[in-house]
């Protein structure tokens, strides 16, 4: 218990580093997702082949590699960015291309006749997206999208390949020091609080948004 | 005589297949016209064709004496400016097969929703006519239900109020009811005639022949993408002159 | 127009990437090292701050501490500049070195032949053994015990160049595991999975004090090695400077005492 209340400062502030770029990459993704995902749909060819080439990059390789070339890679080309900045980069640009994919998946399961219903009673293009698909849209991706926002608690951990101290690379350098386990598991527990803060506010959320079939 | 629609040897092919092979309409003000055929008769590409759902290749539409689409020298449809056929459109109003009533939407917001946005009028000028309009289709009880926990019948008559409210001269109808239930289009046929009687302009594609002897002004038969028989009710339904049109006739008569 | 800047950002990234592989290969610039860091009045030092006792988070302040921490400071007291610490990761030290991300590499950091290749080095200031640890009462008891073995050991360390040396064991051990850390090598060997592990004397010898009468440790041994510090190769001025003051922190006992202070005694070289 002492130990406990020892490593705890350190595990907090882990944490808050954890938090830190779970919500920078939450509120700049999830709109650039829409972005991408409208610019991979859209019949200007050269952008739709752009964003499919951005996709294939993003998810065809490795995050962790990604955390490489955004923080050493660029350095090399005198791109030196911080190693929180390269790390938010790093997961803004990977987790744009994964949820615009769920995005677009979800654009694309709207039936063509909603856009034909609005279209008939004069929506424009834009009131026609924004006030008719998306809203359908949103409801439809709330349960991949909670995926990838889990998914997201636990891939902050691979931030400490860049020098980054957050929750479970404190959570090592005790263990290291003390040569005890105790670390990851007060470590296990707060991804667990995190991941279940998450899961519960996304169960809010689609109970919110179950008021229609 | 000032036609409020008018269609001239409408073209259309899908890839290779000629859908519309010159298909001509005229329709006066408070006139309701029926479209009958077999299913791939080229009838509902007509309709869709007529407020631009369908892009068509050749063939001239003007709305309420204005040109929406006509040939070039070539013989190819060129279509008015994006901004003109935005506002021609809207003088015609669309019922589909499949009501595409907006599902995360109560009832009452489906029908707010295009008059507020599109005519920009206020909130509560919007709640007012849509309240009225559905009482007018028989569902005020229903208005702040959502579209799913309505039945088909239902669903449809909400999306001909939905139409109303943004006030068409002309109202189109793609198979209203062949989505339906039998027991359920009665109900829809029975809001369909009362526009009818009020000197609506109806331009409906169907397989109800009841219902369009009954209504209709101009029946006309549809097949293989051209016009076959056209005329009024009795012409075309009771007494049929072509062979193809008896055929037809006897086929849905018999299925009944 | 985008496509296009994406392409040039993915011909760069592979240019960083390759630029990373050959890292430290620009020795024709002129050497600003020593003019560098006086004029920022810092050095970075880079390190695994899971790597005790040499440096490593103190418990309870979260401060980075350790024998080497200890010496850096004296070292940028004398030199009369400040020192940082930036923890690191062991695989990614040499780009993070060559990335200027960092300054030095100061960390436990075995001289080998092959990394002369890849950092310039100070004189080594610590002598230390790789040793063989064992779990208490083991059979093994010498190196030929551990033929069909398996024997743990961090990946990416000087252990492995070591054993490797001594190609007789090497050869003749079953499996070698490479883990992530040492530490993880000696949890494994504690849960019985593995039947000894390659450590470097300093580090077993935290670790065992941390565990009293779990582990034991053969007397044979896999070589002496020395611990330097690592600079970037072009970094041949700042490298003179730090290289005067470690040998005056020999000279003047300023060295032994902090391995006094570490280990109980002085393996300081």
């Amino acid at each position: 218990m002492d130990y406990l209340l020892l490593i705890l400062p350190a595990m907090l502030k882990g944490t808050g580093i954890t938090l830190k770029l779970f919500s920078l990459t939450l509120v700049l993704a999830l709109p650039l997702g829409i972005i991408l995902a409208l610019a991979r749909l859209t019949k200007f060819k050269p952008l739709n082949i752009f964003m499919q080439f951005y996709v294939w990059i993003f998810r065809g390789t490795p995050l962790l590699l990604q955390l490489l070339f955004v923080y050493f890679g660029l350095s090399f080309i005198g791109i030196s960015l911080e190693r929180f900045t390269a790390a938010s980069l790093a997961f803004v640009l990977n987790y744009a291309a994964y949820l615009a994919e769920i995005y677009r998946a979800g654009i694309q399961s709207i039936d063509r006749g909603q856009y034909e219903a609005a279209n008939v009673l004069g929506l424009t293009k834009i009131q026609t997206m924004t006030k008719i698909v998306l809203p359908q849209v949103f409801k439809r991706v709330l349960p991949p999208i909670s995926n990838e926002v889990i998914n997201l608690v636990k891939d902050t951990a691979l931030v400490y390949v860049i020098g980054i101290s957050e929750l479970l690379r404190v959570a090592k350098t005790a263990a290291v020091a003390d040569f005890t386990f105790t670390p990851f598991i007060v470590a296990a527990v707060f991804y667990l609080i995190m991941t279940g803060v998450v899961q519960q506010f996304f169960k809010w959320l689609e109970a919110k948004y179950d008021f229609y079939e | 005589m000032m036609y409020i629609l008018q269609a001239i040897d409408v073209y259309k092919n899908f890839h290779r297949l000629e859908v519309l092979r010159g298909v001509s309409l005229q329709v006066k003000k408070g006139e309701v016209i029926a479209i009958i055929g077999p299913s791939g008769s080229g009838k509902s590409t007509f309709l869709r064709c007529l407020n631009r759902l369908e892009t068509m290749d050749s063939g001239l539409i003007e709305i309420a004496g204005e040109i929406m689409v006509q040939n070039d020298a070539e013989g190819k449809a060129v279509y008015s400016p994006e901004k003109d056929i935005a506002r021609l459109r809207r003088k015609m109003g669309m019922l589909f097969q499949d009501f595409n009533l907006f599902p995360h939407k109560s009832v009452l917001k489906n029908i707010m929703l295009a008059p507020m946005l599109v005519k920009d009028m206020k909130e509560a000028e919007a709640e007012q006519m849509a309240r009225i309009l559905l009482d007018k289709v028989g569902l005020s009880y229903k208005a702040d239900n959502y579209p799913f926990e309505l039945s088909g019948g239902q669903q449809q008559r909400v999306a001909i109020a939905r139409a109303l409210a943004m006030e068409p001269e002309i109202m189109c109808f793609d198979e209203p009811t062949s989505a339906l239930d039998p027991e359920l289009t009665g109900e829809v046929l029975r809001v369909m005639k009362d526009l009818a009687m009020e000197e609506r302009t109806m331009i409906v594609v169907t397989h109800e022949i009841g219902f369009a002897r009954e209504v209709a002004d101009k029946v006309i038969f549809m097949d293989e993408g051209i016009i076959v028989e056209e005329g009024n009710a009795e012409q075309v339904l009771i007494n049929p002159q072509q062979e193809r049109t008896k055929a037809f006739l006897s086929t849905v008569l018999m299925a009944r | 127009m985008k496509r296009k800047i994406a392409l040039i950002l993915v011909l760069c990234l592979s240019l960083g990437v390759f630029m990373v592989g050959c890292g430290g290969s620009d020795s024709d610039v002129e050497d600003n090292s020593w003019i560098d860091i006086q004029d920022k009045g810092y050095f970075v030092v880079g390190l695994d701050d899971a790597f005790p006792p040499m440096g490593f988070r103190e418990t309870g302040t979260n401060e980075i501490v350790g024998f080497d921490i200890d010496l850096a400071k004296e070292a940028a007291e004398r030199l009369g500049v400040e020192v940082k610490f930036q923890p690191v990761v062991w695989e990614s030290a040499i780009e993070e070195l060559n990335g200027h991300k960092v300054d030095v590499i100061w960390n436990g950091l075995t001289i080998t032949e092959s990394r002369k290749k890849q950092f310039a080095f100070t004189a080594p200031y610590i002598e230390d053994k790789q040793l063989i640890v064992v779990q208490n009462g083991s059979q093994i008891t010498n190196k030929a015990d551990l033929e069909g073995k398996t024997v743990g050991i961090q990946a990416g360390s000087s252990a492995i160049e070591a054993v490797q040396k001594d190609a007789e064991t090497y050869e003749s051990i079953g499996e070698m595991v490479e883990f992530g850390g040492n530490d993880e090598a000696l949890l494994d060997l504690a849960a019985g999975r593995l039947d000894a592990v390659v450590v470097d004397e300093v580090v077993g010898r935290y670790y065992m004090s941390k565990k009293p009468g779990e582990y034991d440790i053969l007397t044979e041994h896999f070589g002496l090695e020395e611990f330097g510090v690592g600079l970037r190769l072009t970094d041949q001025a700042f490298l003179a400077e730090l290289d005067k003051v470690l040998s005056e922190m020999k000279a003047d006992g300023a060295a032994a005492e902090i391995s006094n202070e570490w280990f109980g005694e002085d393996i300081t070289k």
